[in-house]
């Protein structure tokens, strides 16, 4: 385990007990506060709260959200494959109408009283060319413009864990190298890239859909 | 610290005996220089300047013919971005100590990198750098980096091509002088291989084909006296199996500085003939029930000149004993025929070649081989020469790396899909991607090393 992941596991599990032993918000309140909490996520963020019903619905376990885009986790094999879930999504979008959860009813009010007709899947392909998914790729702001690890710490205290992943591409090219900070006992992953147009941000953040959903909307 | 310095500083009092015409004013001299040489490895990082624990892995080399002691080497470490540059990390002495000087600019607004990256120093001393950017859409952009911007500012050339960009610097004072060359993958065409000169050092820059029936994959370039050659994998069609796949290493020479590549003919000559080699296509270069694994899907050849005019191409294939082998061609007439000797031992899967030749002719061969008889899977970084024209090798294990505890030796790319090997005069210099040495803890570092190219 490196050091600062070390140092950042010590810091979450003392920062969990100090919540338990003071009464502060169980994990589900700290999951609530860090999706409503603005200094993170963009002004459009709350259309993705929306419509995680659909995306769990559809199948997707997690999702991961970009500044301007939410893609799902599963690779299709075919563009006609992923049309299929497509249409299968923008239904379940249609349909998936729940009721906000009290907590998040101001942030979801307005999204929620309109159709979520602007938000349809596209597929994109993955770094390589080769796999497909499931996307909106629409002119949003869903992540704050500058967040940075320092800025989201300041925020919501330090991650509960800090781990590394590689993304492996299909071609030669270098592969990205994510850090991951973990949040709400893994509900929510920031992940800043090694290398990236805007290098030193946050540029995706991946989300649990059940978990979210759960959260968000009233049983 | 193994007993080479010792070696080495015997090796330099033979030679300085032997040059019994040197006049007393440079035997000191040389005897300093000798006194200087750097440790056997000497890894490039330090805590000092890698608090990122970046893994520095895919490293180049590149050692300047006008002063020996000024090294330079990119690896894939910190970024660049807005107003910010990437490093290139630099010796001033021969290797022994280095520091990261932050030169290499953004190629383009929303181009992220660097990623694939090559250097060179020209014989005039002047250095240059080939490097990959890629944009939010997965586009991807090279451009040549040249020095000569204000206040010592990299000068960024015009761009082109997509992914693995090789960089050659012409060495000659005839025709071709000056030339800067550029060999690239088109992965938009179907993986071909491209060949990019330049009259101007980057700045204007013309792409030609050189690779055909593909994927090619594998691309290299090397830099004659007035001649330049590429070596390309060219897939047999659906051959891929197990790992490994057959294809053809062609070779293609360009007389006339750039412009055409055809003075092997309209498609280039075979290595091995026409029979394919079987060359490792895979993700898992290692054994993964044992730990971490490596891709080699491009990383199967290299080709070299040297200064006799001989070419050596080095390049995978599975032969009788059923491991993956370097084998070493050479060829005494620019291209045409080849003879051909397995560089490595027939124990051990093998990969990752890079070739140079030094100026005595001496040939040396840099691979990764593993060991998986144990435990966990131990991947050698290795170094041979030879001292015949490649007839026969002498080999040394460099570093073992037992990836498994490194923190930031990620699995699937442990140090990229090649590595760095140059020859000046008669030493050669090197860098590989492996276990760090002397920090605080153990990670995945850049690690040079240099060795004679003498007996």
């Amino acid at each position: 385990m490196h050091l600062s992941a070390l140092t950042a596991a010590i810091v979450g599990a003392a920062a969990l007990g100090l919540s338990a032993a003071s009464g502060q918000p169980p994990p589900d309140k700290r999951l609530e506060d860090l999706l409503k909490d603005s200094r993170i996520w963009g002004t459009n963020f709350a259309e993705v709260l929306a419509s995680m019903p659909a995306w769990k619905d559809s199948g997707e376990q997690r999702i991961v959200v970009y500044r301007n885009r939410v893609e799902g986790t599963r690779e299709f094999n075919t563009n006609a494959e992923a049309r299929n879930m497509e249409s299968q999504t923008r239904v379940a979008s249609l349909k998936a109408r729940p009721t906000p959860a009290p907590a998040f009813k101001v942030l979801l009010g307005p999204v929620m009283a309109r159709p979520i007709t602007n938000q349809r899947a596209s597929s994109v392909s993955s770094p390589g060319g080769e796999s497909v998914r499931l996307a909106w790729v629409q002119p949003r702001q869903l992540l704050a413009p500058d967040l940075t690890k320092a800025k989201l710490a300041q925020a919501q205290g330090e991650p509960e864990r800090v781990t590394r992943r590689l993304i492996k591409t299909n071609d030669e090219r270098r592969p990205v190298v994510l850090t991951e900070l973990h949040y709400a006992n893994g509900s929510v992953v920031f992940a800043q890239p090694d290398y990236a147009p805007r290098p030193g941000f946050i540029d995706r953040v991946s989300l649990n859909t059940a978990r979210i959903t759960e959260t968000v909307f009233a049983k | 610290m193994t007993g080479r310095p010792t070696t080495l500083f015997l090796v330099a009092a033979v030679l300085l005996a032997a040059c019994g015409g040197e006049t007393p004013k440079e035997a000191p001299k040389q005897a300093a220089l000798t006194e200087q040489l750097p440790p056997a490895l000497v890894d490039i990082a330090s805590d000092a300047t890698d608090p990122g624990h970046f893994a520095d892995t895919e490293p180049s080399i590149a050692v300047n013919p006008k002063d020996p002691r000024d090294i330079a080497v990119v690896t894939f470490s910190e970024p660049w971005g807005p107003g910010e540059k990437a490093p290139i990390w630099r010796s001033s002495d021969g290797g022994r100590t280095w520091r990261k000087e932050r030169m290499l600019p953004q190629i383009d607004p929303g181009f992220g990198g660097p990623a694939d990256q090559q250097l060179a120093f020209s014989s005039g001393g002047r250095l240059f750098l080939v490097t990959l950017g890629v944009d939010e859409s997965s586009a991807l952009r090279n451009k040549i980096v040249r020095p000569g911007g204000p206040g010592g500012d990299l000068l960024l050339g015009a761009a082109f091509g997509d992914d693995q960009p090789q960089l050659g610097a012409g060495r000659s004072n005839g025709t071709c002088a000056a030339r800067v060359y550029s060999a690239w993958l088109d992965t938009q065409h179907g993986a071909k291989s491209m060949v990019t000169a330049s009259l101007d050092e980057g700045a204007n820059v013309e792409s030609a084909t050189a690779g055909h029936t593909p994927p090619n994959r594998t691309t290299r370039l090397a830099v004659g006296q007035n001649d330049a050659y590429v070596i390309f994998k060219s897939r047999i069609a659906g051959s891929v199996a197990g790992g490994f796949e057959k294809a053809l290493f062609m070779v293609r020479r360009t007389d006339d500085c750039g412009k055409t590549w055809t003075g092997l003919g309209a498609d280039g000559i075979s290595v091995t003939g026409a029979t394919p080699a079987t060359t490792f296509f895979t993700d898992d270069f290692g054994n993964p029930s044992k730990g971490k694994v490596a891709r080699a899907r491009s990383s199967d050849a290299w080709i070299a000149a040297g200064p006799d005019g001989a070419v050596y191409a080095v390049h995978g294939d599975r032969d009788a004993t059923g491991f993956g082998q370097l084998f070493v061609a050479r060829s005494a007439d620019r291209g045409r025929t080849w003879s051909s000797s397995r560089v490595t031992d027939g124990g051990h899967h093998s990969a990752y070649p890079e070739i140079a030749v030094a100026a005595n002719g001496t040939v040396g061969v840099l691979y990764v081989d593993y060991d998986d008889s144990g435990a966990k899977t131990v991947f050698r970084h290795r170094f041979a020469r030879s001292f015949d024209q490649g007839r026969t090798w002498t080999d040394e294990t460099l570093q073992s790396l037992d990836p498994s505890g490194l923190d930031n030796a990620d699995d699937g790319f442990l140090w990229g899909d090649y590595e760095g090997l140059t020859a000046e005069a008669n030493t050669f210099y090197g860098v590989f991607s492996g276990e760090s040495i002397g920090r605080a803890r153990k990670e995945m570092d850049p690690i040079f090393f240099t060795r004679a190219a003498t007996r």
